[in-house]
Order: structure tokens, then sequence, then C-alpha cells
């Protein structure tokens, strides 16, 4: 078996700058060349960097192997999860190569929260089918679960997944994670009800945002009728008109903000711009098709819609 | 239409460097003629006693703004007892150059606690020139309602070998405490003159006792003035000053200064008795920078603790030559400098994140400009002045958050900006006998100032509202007309002066509904926009009588008029005032009594946030004596302001505070 040594120093860095910036220099990674199920050099490099950058670590609680050839990894953000949006990161990796494996699948990603004291059980808003994060390194596909509680006292999360390669399938039985608490100033996960149907919007990572103007993105989930099911997103399309809001400073507000409106990939985006640093919530109205306001049509005392996510930047 | 300017300058360049008749003649700036300037050492107490001069009868202990308030065409807008506004023709800073020995120099709150005047101190200065209206000093730029220059005092080669001087001032209301000390040596060759002052007070009480909390400030000040001198007529010149102002409170505003620093630094090389063209080439280079930081932790009741510190720092050049040739006495001076302001403020709750923006977002500023004057004496009787000034300005915001946050408000702005201003101005004078007949036209425009174009969030408690910059402002532009008709004689002086300035694109604040506004029960946004036109008319008349050699009796009536395109009226345009004074001058002893009644302020701006102010009259008196103990000269001054005690505030008090209540002074310097 060839080796091939990549050097990640400084040439390499600028070469592929999307990523891998943090990086350590001269990281030896194996490299098989005639591995047809394996990536080639750069989607390795790409996957290496993207895995390795310090910002995704892994959930060894979720860890498979297939036919003891193949070890499948799930990653987060620093390795944890909490309420509201998280996203998974998977990668299977060939254990005599160490070499990324593409063309793989993980789908039916449930997780499943089961409350001691109630004797209850329910899901959580999730994205069950795994995708290719990035066209540029096909070895890592992404999903997202937004968590509707932390683990704790009352109960506990476990998840659980299938993994697919070439015939074979294995099912990662159901494992308990943990779930955190976000931040005081955070709230990423709102619901309302229409029809008794209940509804959750989810506020995709909002770690990113800055002062200015921000794209803002969003899911809307549906309550699953068996709860225990995870919720998929809603087929119906609505309109999410936001109204980001300072609490401390008065409810200071911005302007030139745009609804969220659906995307062909199912995911809502829009316009949100924050004038400054601190606590902002970003109060919704969601309307259906019709304009027709289906929730956060009641203002409380700031003069906006009580249905708000808050977030601290 | 600017590069038209552009071409006209070079033009009246050339004009001037070929009319050159073969007589010589020196001709007496207009300005000093027209008695635009007042030295400061005519109002500090030693020089004071002489007739005829303006008299201030604190003297050296009178802070740059008393000073400042002996020019005819200066009101000053005071938001505490420290670091008032300076006010010339009814326009503040935007419209106002200050430069110091035409060095600039900008400030550096966000809120305007810190005009760059609050940066020397009276005996850092020999005198102040203002040259009102679009007829600037030459370092001057956007100056539309006048330019000021603060003249350093420097002792000068073959001045007394060795001088010193100690000053000290009590004010009883609010126990205000003056002091300084300084000396000066000088030589043919060599001088230097170095002093420090000191300025304390506490608290001042209204008329009727009533004490303004928050109206103290604390002020030490030190420079050096040095001059070589290797060869006859090349000098070498170097300035420091160093001025830090503590604990000053704003009782017109929500939050004080814990400390104001500014650090004024220059040195020059001058030719003078020029064979050739030029008589006199001067040259300069300079740096000064200031930080300022604003304190709301004395304050009662605040909802939330804010940091807003404040950086300005300005490093720059200029090259003066000035020449006299036949009947024209003419200068070309070129300048440029690079200014920096950076302003930020962080917002501290309880229990979360601090809330942070830029409310000046690193704003770079280069700015380059030539100007050009040319005094021409047309005959025995006439005489006319041409000025001419153009400019060129690049801008760019430093930060990028400051840009981004920018941008929510102006989406697609550009990141910087570039201008060409200027100025032209004419003036022609006849006189005969004792009379004196001006009349002058001018036209010049100014880029909108660092607030007025890229300001985010700041607070005017004046009217309650949030201020945005705008990026997208127009150049302001002003036409100026003036003319002034004086007899000079004995036992009367009289003098009626009139000009107007006709606005295109005037630069104000406007309320913009769309906006919420940043600061807890502010009563909305504001955004910079350009009126189609507006209008300022100021009228002074004067009228001095020597009654006697000792007794003389100054009367000034003075009245202004502004307002925009719909009728409304400006803000902060003076209502009618009328200032009368008796001054005895017998010998070493002079004494002064005067009053000053000012109208009631009918036309305030209702539409820009003013409230009635009322009439008010008011009464000072004061005394000075000179005396020699041995080697000593003394002067001691005493007197009372607001004699009567009366309750009152200005047009210009921000804020309605008001002024102080009976306040009795003396101060004595000693001279060595």
């Amino acid at each position: 078996m060839n080796r091939l040594l990549l050097f990640l120093g400084l040439s390499t860095g600028l070469l592929f700058s999307s990523c891998g910036d943090d990086v350590q220099d001269n990281v030896v990674i194996n490299i098989p060349d005639t591995d047809e199920e394996c990536c080639n050099a750069e989607e390795t490099f790409l996957a290496y960097s993207f895995l390795n950058n310090g910002y995704v670590k892994e959930l060894t609680e979720l860890r498979d192997t297939i036919d003891n050839k193949y070890v499948l990894k799930v990653y987060s953000a620093g390795g944890k999860l909490h309420v509201g949006y998280n996203d998974l990161f998977f990668a299977l990796i060939k254990i005599a190569t160490d070499g990324y494996v593409r063309d793989f699948q993980v789908n039916d990603i449930r997780p499943l929260m089961t409350m001691t004291a109630m004797g209850m059980q329910h899901s959580t808003p999730t994205e069950t089918e795994t995708t290719v994060y990035n066209e540029t390194f096909p070895a890592v596909r992404h999903a997202w679960v937004s968590f509707l509680m932390s683990s704790g006292d009352n109960g506990y999360w476990e998840l659980s997944y299938k993994a697919a390669w070439q015939q074979k399938e294995i099912e990662h039985t159901p494992t308990v994670i943990e779930v955190n608490a976000l931040p005081a100033g955070q709230n990423w996960l709102k619901s309302f009800k229409k029809d008794n149907q209940t509804y959750y919007l989810t506020l995709v990572n909002p770690n990113t945002f800055q002062t200015g103007n921000n794209t803002i993105q969003a899911y809307v989930s549906k309550q699953s009728a068996d709860k225990k099911v995870p919720y998929l997103t809603a087929e119906e399309t609505f309109t999410i008109e936001i109204t980001p809001t300072m609490p401390d400073m008065g409810d200071h507000s911005s302007p030139n903000n745009t609804p969220l409106i659906k995307q062909e990939s199912g995911i809502y985006e829009g316009n949100l711009n924050l004038s400054m640093t601190g606590l902002w919530n970003i109060h919704l109205v969601v309307k259906d098709q019709e304009g027709n306001i289906v929730a956060g049509g009641d203002n409380d005392n700031s003069g906006y819609s009580s249905l708000y996510w808050s977030v601290t930047i | 239409m600017i590069h038209i300017f552009v071409c006209k300058l070079v033009l009246g360049a050339g004009l001037s460097v070929m009319a050159v008749p073969a007589f010589s003649q020196t001709v007496q700036q207009a300005d000093s003629v027209d008695g635009k300037e007042v030295t400061l050492s005519e109002v500090t107490v030693t020089s004071a006693i002489g007739a005829g001069r303006k008299v201030a009868g604190k003297g050296r202990a009178a802070s740059i703004e008393e000073h400042l308030l002996q020019l005819g065409n200066v009101e000053m807008i005071r938001r505490g007892s420290y670091a008032w506004e300076p006010v010339v023709n009814n326009m503040a800073t935007e419209r106002v150059s200050t430069t110091i020995d035409g060095m600039k120099i900008f400030y550096a709150c966000t809120d305007k606690m810190d005009p760059v005047t609050s940066y020397v101190e009276s005996g850092n200065l020999q005198r102040v020139r203002l040259d009102a209206g679009l007829d600037g000093n030459p370092q001057a730029t956007g100056n539309i309602g006048g330019s000021i220059d603060l003249k350093l005092r420097k002792a000068g080669f073959g001045a007394r070998p060795q001088e010193y001087n100690a000053t000290a001032g009590y004010e009883s209301n609010g126990h205000l405490q003056v002091y300084g000390i300084d000396g000066a040596f000088s030589s043919q060759k060599v001088y230097a003159n170095m002093g420090t002052f000191y300025r304390q007070a506490g608290n001042y009480q209204a008329g009727g006792g009533r004490e303004v909390p928050f109206s103290q400030f604390r002020k030490v000040n030190a420079f050096l003035n040095m001059g070589w001198q290797p060869r006859q007529n090349h000098i070498i010149e170097g300035t420091a000053i160093f001025d830090r102002a503590t604990d000053v409170g704003y009782p017109a505003l929500n939050m004080d200064v814990s400390d104001a620093t500014g650090l004024i630094t220059s040195l020059s090389y001058r030719h003078e008795q020029l064979p050739g063209f030029f008589s006199r080439w001067e040259s300069k280079v300079y740096y000064n920078h200031i930080t300022h930081n604003m304190d709301d932790t004395g304050r009662p009741d605040v909802v939330i603790h804010m940091d807003m510190p404040g950086k300005s720092s300005t490093a720059g050049l200029y090259s003066i030559l000035q020449g006299t040739r036949g009947n024209h006495q003419f200068q070309l001076n070129w300048d440029a400098y690079y200014n920096t302001l950076f302003a930020d403020m962080t917002m501290y709750v309880k229990g979360a994140k601090p809330m942070y923006m830029l409310t000046w977002p690193d704003v770079g500023t280069v700015n380059s400009g030539l100007a050009l004057s040319d005094d021409i004496i047309l005959g025995a009787r006439h005489s006319l002045r041409l000025s001419a000034k153009g400019s060129w300005q690049h801008r760019r915001i430093g930060n990028d958050e400051g840009f981004r946050a920018l941008s929510i408000y102006f989406p697609g702005m550009a990141r910087t900006a570039t201008d060409l201003t200027g100025r032209v101005a004419v003036s022609y004078s006849y006189h005969q006998g004792g009379w004196r007949l001006s009349a002058g036209a001018g036209y010049g425009n100014r880029t909108p100032t660092v607030t007025e174009a890229y300001g985010y969030f700041l607070n005017n408690t004046f009217d309650r509202y949030d201020y945005i910059g705008n990026p997208a402002l127009k150049n302001e532009s002003a036409i100026e007309v003036n003319a002034s008709a004086s007899l000079t004689g004995h036992p009367v002086e009289a003098r009626v002066e009139v000009n107007s300035f006709f606005f295109r694109n005037y630069i104000i604040g406007l309320p913009d509904t769309r906006l919420s506004p940043m600061t807890i029960g502010a009563a909305g946004v504001k955004l910079y926009r350009n009126l189609p036109d507006a209008q300022i008319v100021n009228a002074t008349a004067t009228l001095n009588w020597q009654i006697l050699h000792w007794l003389r009796w100054e009367n000034t009536a003075r009245y202004s008029y502004g307002r925009e395109n719909t009728g409304a009226r400006l803000p902060l345009i003076a209502p009618f005032s009328y200032q009368a004074k008796c001054k005895v001058l017998w010998g070493n002893v002079e004494a002064e009594v005067g009053t000053e009644v000012v109208a009631r302020h009918s036309g305030f701006s209702e539409k820009y946030g003013e409230t009635l102010t009322p009439g008010y009259n008011i009464w000072h008196i004061n005394a000075g004596w000179r005396f020699n103990l041995g080697k000593v000269r003394c002067n001691l001054h005493a007197g009372i302001d607001n004699l009567f005690n009366k309750y009152y505030s200005t047009y210009s008090d921000w804020n309605h505070i008001p002024q102080k209540g009976r306040s009795i002074y003396t101060n004595l310097t000693l001279q060595l």
C-alpha cells in the first residue's frame, strides 16, 4: 500500500482555505490511493480539516461499527448537545486505512425523551435523513435535531439511527445522550398550535449572528400523531414575520428585516438586522399562505408578538 | 461645478502673481481693520488698563469661553460650567472651524462635551482670532459660520530676558479657584516659555441660591513653547500642551466626564525676510491626540450603566507663504491633515451580556487644501480682499462592525466618501474721513461632519432624540452677503453690521418614525437630512461714546433670525439682546458697570425641540487696580457677576440649565 503524505502547511492551507485554518501543521494523514470506497486526497483533506478544526467534536456515545471494518462517528458542535437546534455530522471511516468512506447513508434518526415521573415518551423536531453536508467533501453527512428540553431529573434522552453502506446495514440501538440547557438569553425553539396541531419553530444555529445584517434560517416542524416518532418538517407553507427587539433597551428595534420565506429545500430564510450586541428577542408572527395570522397575533408588554426566539450576540 | 471652481482658483492665483505693481506698501489685514480680532492680552489684567480696549475683569483667570464671549459674533452653548461650545453667527461646531495656531484639532466626544477650545487654557494663549463667515483663516475648512484661531502665547526672540507670572483667582459661587504660574526666557537666538495652570470648581448656585448638582470640574494644563534661531531669520519653533480635565459635571446631560485629556504638539520652521516675491515662509507639522471618557457612575437612578469613551487624533501639516508686492498683500497656504475618530459604547445590564456598539466607527479623514488670499489697495479710499480655498477630502469607515451596523440603516452604503469642497469670498471697503463702508459676498460648502455622516444612535438630551448619521448626505453650501458701515470719531464711534447666509442642502436632524430609538425614554430617532434651503441673518449695532477722557459708554444691540424652507425657525438662534457698559479708566484704576438685556426668545424653534426661554436682565460690576510692589507688577481685580442674583438661563443653555447666580470674584496677577 502506498502512502500519500499530506503536509498541511501554509501552502495547502492557502489552497484549501475554506476550512482547516485551525489544523496543526505537519499532520500526517494516510490516504489509500487505490481504494475505490474512499474519498480522494482533496476530499479527505477537506473532510479531515472540517472534522478536526476544533469546532466539532465527536459524540462518542453514538459511535458504531459496521462489520468491524468501518467505524461510524457522529459529531456535534463542541461534542455537546443542547436544547434547540443542533447540527449532527456523520462520517464513516475505514479502520484499515483511516480513509473516509463516501456514499454511505444514515437515516431513521430517532431522538426520544422518556419522562420518568410521568411515564411518558416523546420525540422532537428532527431531520431524520442525512444529506451530504458539503459537496466538496462528500464524506461528511449532515442532519439536525432540535431538542425540546434538556436532560435532567425529569427524564432522559436517547438517540438511535440506522446506517447503511453498500449492502450492509446496521442499527444503532438507543443510547442515552446528554442534552444541556441553553445559557440564559438564548431560546431557539418555540411552538404554536393551529387546529389542535402543534407546530415547532426551530431557529437554525444563530451563533454566527453579528451586529449588522444576518441571514436568519428556521424550520417549521409538525408534532407527529405518535409523539414518539420524530417530528418532521411541515408540508404546509407559512410566512414568518420577524421583529427583533432589545428588551433591556426599551424594546429598541431595527428596520429593514425581511420575513422568513420557505425555500425549495424546506428551510425558511429571511434577513435579520441587529443594531448592536446584547440580548435580542426576535418576535414572530406566523401567517399561512392566505396571509391569515396563525400564531403570534397577540402582543405582550413589548407591543410585539408574545411568540419570540431569544438570541444573545 | 467643482471643476470650474478649481480652475478659478488657479486662475486667481495666476492673476495675483502677475499683477505686481512696482511700489511697495503694507496693507493692514482687513480683519484687523474690521476689528474682528480680540487679543487675549487685551482682555488680561495686565494690559486691560488702557483706553478703548475690551475688558474682562477676570483677566487670565477667565476661561477661554469667557474670553471668546468678548468677541462680537460669539455665543456659547452651555451644558455645564465647563467646556462650552462656541457658536459663531448662530452656527455651532459643524459650521465653524477651530484651529490652534493653524493646527486642526477635533473633539472626541460624540455628545459634544469637549469642544476643542476646552483643551487649552487662557494662559496658553496670546489672542483669539475670529474670522466671521466664509472668509476664514487659511487653514480653516468647512467654516461657513466662521473660523476661530487660538494664537499661542510665545515669548519670542529678543524679549525680556526673564519674565515670571503668577495668577490666582477665586470666585465665590462654586468656589472656583484658578492658579497659574509661568515663566519666559528670551535671547536673540533662543526662547522658551512654559507654565502650568490649575482650575477647580464645585457645584455652583443658580440665582436664588439653588445648587446646580453635577456642575463641578477640575483641570490641569501645562505648556511649553521653544524657539531657536540658528541663523538670522531662520526660526525653528516647537510647542507642546498637555491638558487634562477630570471629574467634570454636566448638569444638562445625564452623564459626566471622568477624564478628558489632550496632548497638542507641533514643530515648525519659519523663514522671515525672504528676498523675492514672498517675504515669509512658515511650515509646520503637528500632532494632537484627545481621549475622552464619559462617566455615569456618580449619577443616581442610572437604568443602565454605560461606558462611552472617544478618541480623536490628528496629524497634519501646513505651509504658508506670505508676501507684499505693490498694493497687494497676499498669502498662499497648503495644508493637509489626517484625523481618526473612534467612539464606542458598552451598556451593562445585570445578568446579561453587555451591549456594545460603535458610535463613531473609526472614521479616518484625509483632507488637503490650498488657500489663497489677496488684500489689494485699489486707491486712497478703496480696498478689496479676495480669498479662496479648495479642499479635497477622503473618508473611510475603519471598523467592520460599525460599517455593518450602519449598513442596516443604509443598505448598500459606501464605505468611503470623497469630496471636493471650497469657498470663495470677496469684500470691498470704502473709507473716507471717519467713515468706512464695507460689503462682501462669498460662497462655500462643507462636507458633513463624522457625526452627521456616520454617527450611530447619539442621544441628544436637548430634543430627546437619538441621532443617526446619514452617509448619503449632500454637501451643504451657503452664499454669504455682508455689509457694514462704521464711523470712527471722537467722541462717538458707531457701527452697523449685517450678514446673511443663504443655505442650500442645510444639514439638520429630522425625525424618522420608521426607526426605533435605542436610548430608554428617547422621543424617537432623527436622521440627518439636507433641507432644500435655510437662511440665517445677523445684525449688530454698536455705539460707543467717550463721554469724558476717563469715562466711556459702550452699547451693543444684536438681532438674529434663522428659518428653514418650510418657514419653521432654526434652533439655537439668539434672541434680541442689548448690552451696555460704563467704563472708567483713571490712572492705574479701571472699573466697569454693565448690564445685559435679553428679550424673550419668542422665535424659538418648536419644530426642532426648543421651548420658550423668558427674557432677562442682569448686571455686573468690576474694578481693577494696577500697582507695583518693588519690582513686582501687580494687577488686582474684583467684581460681581449677576449682581442681583437673578435666576435665568439663556436660549443656548442646554435643557435650560440655570446660569450662575450672584458671584463675587477676585484675582491677582503678579509679574516679575
